[in-house]
């Protein structure tokens, strides 16, 4: 048998039934030829993929919760965005003398829930929750 | 095709019992999910589209005729829901994009999806439903033609099509 009677053979057989035989008369070519042999094997994988996926397990509403709120793949994304807002806020500080947490609240979209404020803050602690779109922001005053 | 509710049970649906209810979610869920999950490639999706379906077969309840198979009738109802959901889905994202960002993307294709399933979910719709009923769940050509309201002849060669592309796909690099 050629390299093409035999692919058409193994092809025919995986649309007929989603499976493989290798007959004697096949094996003596697919034995010795490498391409045959990666065509046989990868119909064979497929074959098996197909009937492992059949029995896929339905996961749990829990574990699909837990699944899409995974910190990964986010937490780089969230930690350079704290970052960057804690350099914002620390330049603010640092490059205009007389800003503060107030008039910060003031010029933008910041909401205070403690304002016994006075002067400037000795630290600004920054964080997130990991499913919280919210960004905390406590000032640490000494 | 066996049926998975007997007479009595489908009295009790009909009067809106809440147990009756319970079981039959339960009843369904699995493999509700799974068929779902092979078609849109996302259980939340596929979550989506069972709860729409059991409510579509509530609602419709009282115009089923006791004497047709349920199991049947609901596989239907979700065929039909994963169609809609489809349509849907496409709709929503075309909204979100500009006209390059559509002319640029191809099909739509999960991340975490396993090859297979990134195989099945670029096969043509109703291909694609042949596929998964034939191969996935192991319904015969008589049933899928019952459920699809096509012909068996139809379904014949949309497995085979199905099946052919899929291993032209998983083989197109040797």
């Amino acid at each position: 048998m050629t390299c093409s009677e035999i692919k058409q053979a193994l092809a025919k057989q995986f649309d007929d039934s989603l499976a493989l035989t290798i007959t004697p008369e096949m094996a003596g070519h697919v034995e010795g030829c490498e391409a045959c042999e990666a065509y046989a094997q990868r119909l064979a994988l497929l074959s098996r993929q197909i009937v492992a996926h059949r029995s896929i397990p339905v996961p749990s509403r829990s574990r699909r919760r837990k699944a899409r709120h995974s910190p990964r793949g986010h937490w780089g994304l969230r930690f350079g965005a704290a970052l960057a807002l804690g350099l914002l806020l620390v330049t603010a500080f640092v490059w205009r003398p007389g800003s503060s947490p107030l008039n910060l609240a003031a010029e933008s979209n910041l909401v205070l829930t403690d304002t016994h404020l006075d002067g400037e803050p000795a630290q600004t602690i920054i964080y997130q929750l990991p499913e919280d779109q919210n960004t905390t922001i406590v000032w640490v005053y000494r | 095709m066996s049926d998975i509710i007997t007479k009595p049970e489908l009295a009790a649906l009909k009067e809106g019992d809440p147990d009756a209810v319970s079981r039959l979610w339960q009843e369904l869920r699995e493999p509700s999910l799974r068929l779902a999950y092979y078609y849109t490639s996302s259980w939340d999706d596929a979550e989506d589209v069972f709860q729409i379906s059991i409510l579509k077969a509530l609602d419709h309840l009282a115009q089923f005729d006791d004497n047709r198979n349920f199991a049947a009738w609901f596989r239907r109802i979700l065929v039909n829901t994963c169609y809609d959901w489809r349509k849907e889905a496409w709709r929503r994202l075309r909204s979100m994009l500009s006209d390059v960002q559509w002319r640029q993307l191809s099909a739509p294709e999960g991340g975490s999806v396993t090859d297979i399933q990134g195989h099945i979910a670029k096969l043509p719709r109703r291909m694609r439903m042949v596929f998964i009923l034939r191969d996935m769940e192991g319904q015969s050509v008589r049933e899928i033609a019952e459920i699809l309201a096509i012909s068996e002849d139809t379904v014949r060669v949309l497995s085979m099509q199905a099946r052919r592309k899929i291993r032209e796909a998983a083989t197109e690099d040797i």
